[in-house]
């Protein structure tokens, strides 16, 4: 085999999109100007330090000057591809489905992930071949001293996961199809997460340079914890990835399928990897760290839900299994609003529930020596996952009644701004009745809790945070009025939920093609034929 | 290639957009696609690309479903969207290889494909020119040189001539002939019904999402006249002529316009044929006969009320 056909073979193994990307990032005014621009600044950082840096000091040599110029270099380092990189990826994408680009995508061969993986791809070879024009100046801070080539990697690798965790974030909210004011507004949030981000990395990789590890990188506990910290930013990565496929897949696909089942999946993988580090430390902060990240993203799968499809076109219904049983696990994971809320609801209770039961049934797995302090911590902890939960699932199921009240005036696909609506109604409401009914209550802090019912954070207060035993009344009460009212609401939304499992069936008969030979009929084609 | 739209529907909520179309065409036919803003044009090919999917019916290229089976049919179709490419930092040959490496064409070939292409669209003079740079005929050429990379069989094409000069037109007119001599079957849809008439060989009009008249070009543009208007000149006293033709059973009405005289035969061509050999007989001397048709715009205007949903 010649060269030729080996180059040949070797570029029909690329992804298109990555070719395309690349093509249009080294003709971009903007990556070649931020590049060398980033060299430039890199260079006179470290010239600038290496003539004047620790002359003012006392010490004739500044031993830390290497980790000094390390951390400086870092910042600017993280700044350009964290604000670069994410923003050239999602800003593009944002354009590209604006228009009908993306649909002429969907005609050609090229599968959903192909686009999300190729842009992903040439995000990151650009990432390293900005992390490769910075690598040599942050090397060379080791020859100047308090930094060691191990601190370089370890920081170098967080900071390209967490530029890649960004990118990929990036891609996901430039996979969003919204109008211009939604794409701003999405813009706005994206930013804020990275400066958030940036701010946070920094200051972690500084801390460690300054302070160190608080063990050892030849341990067993030092690999556990970056290893656990490493597959949460990778399992994060693949959800906005998974979610980002989804969001660009045409719609008569069945986007949720593989959405429900990484997210089984990353409930597993991750759930496991945060018990096994709970009874290894004897904390259950990872184990609460893991639940309240889970709870917020089966409460964003809840509000997600509550707007997909409630019947199944063709392509899908010839996927339907015809066996009931089967047909009954896909009903909670394929697209669909009822199967949705019901497969997000069933691992919120797995999620509260199994670390309730570990407790009760093993303490010792938490704590090595469990007091009722940390017990009463720990069950205000469920109940405020509980609160959530409920709140969550009654506030989706109160928005399906009312746009099914409404008999379609409100889109399907708008049922989350319903119920979001009614959220922002429910936590504002109960002020101006307070001013009105309980002004001198309110002045003097006493007011009744069940005022505000209907505002979660109020309540979330009285009921956790409130250590009287009047809020203990309420406590109970309150969640047998939340429980109660997610009752009452699903057994009112079950004619919903019913016809939509009547809907989801295989195709009783297949649609075939006219007889052949049915040529150009004029005459069968007039209207009312 | 036989292409079958066979009774497709597409509701949103309560609007039907699409409402029970059939229609089919094959290989070697222009089929032009009429109808006013909102009559569900866009819906249907969309639908027939593959890019939506039905509430119920299918549409079948040859026995293969494209509800069904979309993978297999996109090697099949060519769509040209509405919308013309928009990218940027990327030139026309870049752009058309990057098309040809998402249809799976591999690198020994994909050359020689694109190069082909871009001489057939005749692309090549400005092939490394970006896109961005593009006026709207070229973006036009190259977006349809897009949708003939993978050398699919059936040709969407929505809108392909809006907003183009008169030189952008009369080329992508030329385009449509010659892809038409090669085999395709061409859907376009057009608001200039003018151009549509002349490349056309059939049509369908849809309005409200419902089909009001499909056929040959021929056939629509006749089916529904009760009479055939002929334009009769003759080189003896046109007022003679008149007088005679008023006369006859089968005339409807006759008028003198100048020279000519403008006759509505009642009947069809039969019709037409026997008054032509009565003139004769007679020994009038024609120098012209002829049928006048109504165009595919006066057709329109008829038989569409211009309301949308």
């Amino acid at each position: 085999m010649n060269s030729g056909r080996i180059a040949d073979k070797l570029d029909d193994l690329l992804n298109p999109i990555v070719v395309k990307e690349l093509r249009q990032a080294v003709k971009s005014r903007i990556v070649i100007s931020a590049l060398v621009l980033f060299l430039l600044i890199q260079l006179s950082i470290l010239l600038l330090n290496l003539s004047f840096g620790g002359r003012s000091t006392i010490e004739p040599f500044n031993l830390y000057a290497g980790r000094d110029i390390f951390l400086i270099l870092q910042a600017i380092l993280l700044g350009t591809c964290m604000f670069l990189i994410p923003a050239y990826a999602g800003v593009r994408l944002a354009a590209e489905r604006s228009d009908t680009n993306v649909d002429l995508l969907f005609i050609s061969t090229l599968r959903p992930r192909s686009i999300i993986v190729g842009k992903l791809q040439a995000s990151v070879v650009l990432i390293l071949l900005i992390f490769s024009a910075c690598a040599p100046f942050m090397t060379f801070t080791y020859l100047l001293r308090g930094i060691d080539i191990p601190s370089i990697v370890l920081v170098l690798a967080l900071d390209f996961l967490v530029v890649v965790l960004s990118t990929q974030a990036a891609i996901f909210l430039g996979s969003v199809p919204a109008n211009l004011g939604l794409k701003l507004l999405l813009g706005w949030v994206g930013l804020g997460l990275m400066v958030a981000l940036c701010y946070l990395t920094v200051e972690f990789s500084s801390s460690l340079l300054n302070y160190g590890l608080a063990m050892p990188l030849d341990t067993f506990d030092f690999w556990l914890y970056a290893g656990s910290v490493g597959l949460a930013v990778l399992a994060t990565i693949g959800l906005l990835f998974i979610w980002s496929v989804a969001i660009v897949s045409p719609p008569s696909a069945n986007r949720a399928l593989p959405v429900r089942l990484y997210v089984v999946i990353f409930w597993l993988v991750t759930g496991g990897v945060a018990a096994s580090l709970t009874h290894r430390s004897h904390s259950p902060i990872p184990l609460y760290f893991w639940e309240w990240a889970i709870l917020t993203l089966l409460c964003a799968q809840l509000v997600v839900s509550i707007n997909e499809r409630e019947q199944w076109g063709l392509r899908i219904k010839r996927t339907i299994p015809r066996q009931w049983w089967l047909r009954g696990i896909m009903f909670l994971l394929y697209s669909g609003s009822a199967g949705g809320v019901l497969f997000a609801m069933l691992f919120l209770a797995l999620t509260i529930a199994l670390p309730s039961l570990a407790l009760e049934f093993n303490s010792a797995f938490f704590w090595s020596s469990p007091g009722s302090f940390l017990l009463a911590a720990h069950h205000r902890n469920t109940l405020a996952l509980v609160l959530v939960a409920l709140y969550a699932f009654d506030y989706c199921m109160l928005a399906v009644w009312l746009r099914n009240l409404l008999h379609g005036r409100i889109k399907a696909e708008f049922t989350w701004v319903l119920a979001l609506l009614l959220v922002g109604l429910g936590t504002s409401l109960p002020w101006p009745l307070l001013f009105l009914f309980q002004g001198e209550e309110l002045r003097h802090g006493q007011v009744d809790p069940w005022w505000q019912i209907s505002n979660p954070l109020s309540t979330m207060y009285a009921c956790v945070f409130e250590p009287s035993g009047k809020a203990e009344g309420f406590r109970d009460l309150c969640l047998v009025f939340l429980g109660g009212m997610g009752l009452l609401l699903f057994l009112m939304c079950l004619r919903w939920m019913a016809l939509q499992v009547r809907r989801f069936q295989p195709p009783g008969k297949e649609t075939h093609s006219p007889a052949s030979g049915d040529s150009y009929a004029p005459s069968a084609l007039s209207p009312g034929a | 290639m036989h292409i079958h739209v066979h009774h497709l529907k597409k509701h949103y909520g309560r609007t039907r957009a699409v409402d029970d179309v059939s229609f089919s065409f094959s290989s070697g036919e222009i089929v032009g696609f009429v109808g006013p803003n909102g009559a569900g044009k866009s819906t249907t090919m969309r639908i027939i690309a593959t890019l939506d999917e039905p509430t119920s019916g299918d549409v079948f290229l040859d026995d293969l479903s494209v509800v069904q089976d979309p993978d297999k049919a996109h090697r099949l179709i060519g769509y040209v969207p509405d919308a013309l490419p928009s990218h940027r930092d990327i030139s026309v040959h870049e752009y058309l290889d990057f098309f040809a490496r998402a249809y799976g064409i591999r690198a020994a070939a994909r050359k020689k494909v694109v190069e082909s292409i871009e001489e057939f669209t005749n692309l090549l003079g400005i092939r490394e020119k970006h896109l961005n740079a593009l006026s709207k005929g070229m973006k036009n050429r190259v977006s349809v040189a897009r949708a003939l990379v993978h050398d699919p069989a059936v040709l969407v094409m929505d809108e392909p001539a809006a907003g183009l000069d008169p030189r952008a037109r009369i080329e992508l007119r030329e385009l449509l002939k010659v892809l038409c001599g090669q085999g395709k079957a061409i859907l376009i849809s057009s608001h200039i019904l003018t151009e549509l008439a002349e490349i056309c060989t059939a049509a369908v009009i849809i309005e409200r999402g419902k089909i009001l008249r499909a056929g040959s070009l021929a056939h629509i543009l006749t089916a529904d006249k009760p009479h055939r208007t002929v334009l009769i000149r003759t080189l003896d006293e046109p007022e003679l002529l008149h007088k005679d033709l008023l006369l006859r059973p089968n005339i409807e009405a006759a008028r003198r316009i100048d020279h000519t005289v403008e006759v509505d035969v009642a009947g069809g061509e039969e019709a037409c044929w026997e008054l032509l050999a009565h003139l004769v007989q007679s020994g009038y001397r024609i120098v012209e006969f002829h049928q006048q048709r109504a165009g595919l715009e006066e057709l329109f205007m008829n038989v569409t009320r211009g309301e949308v949903q």
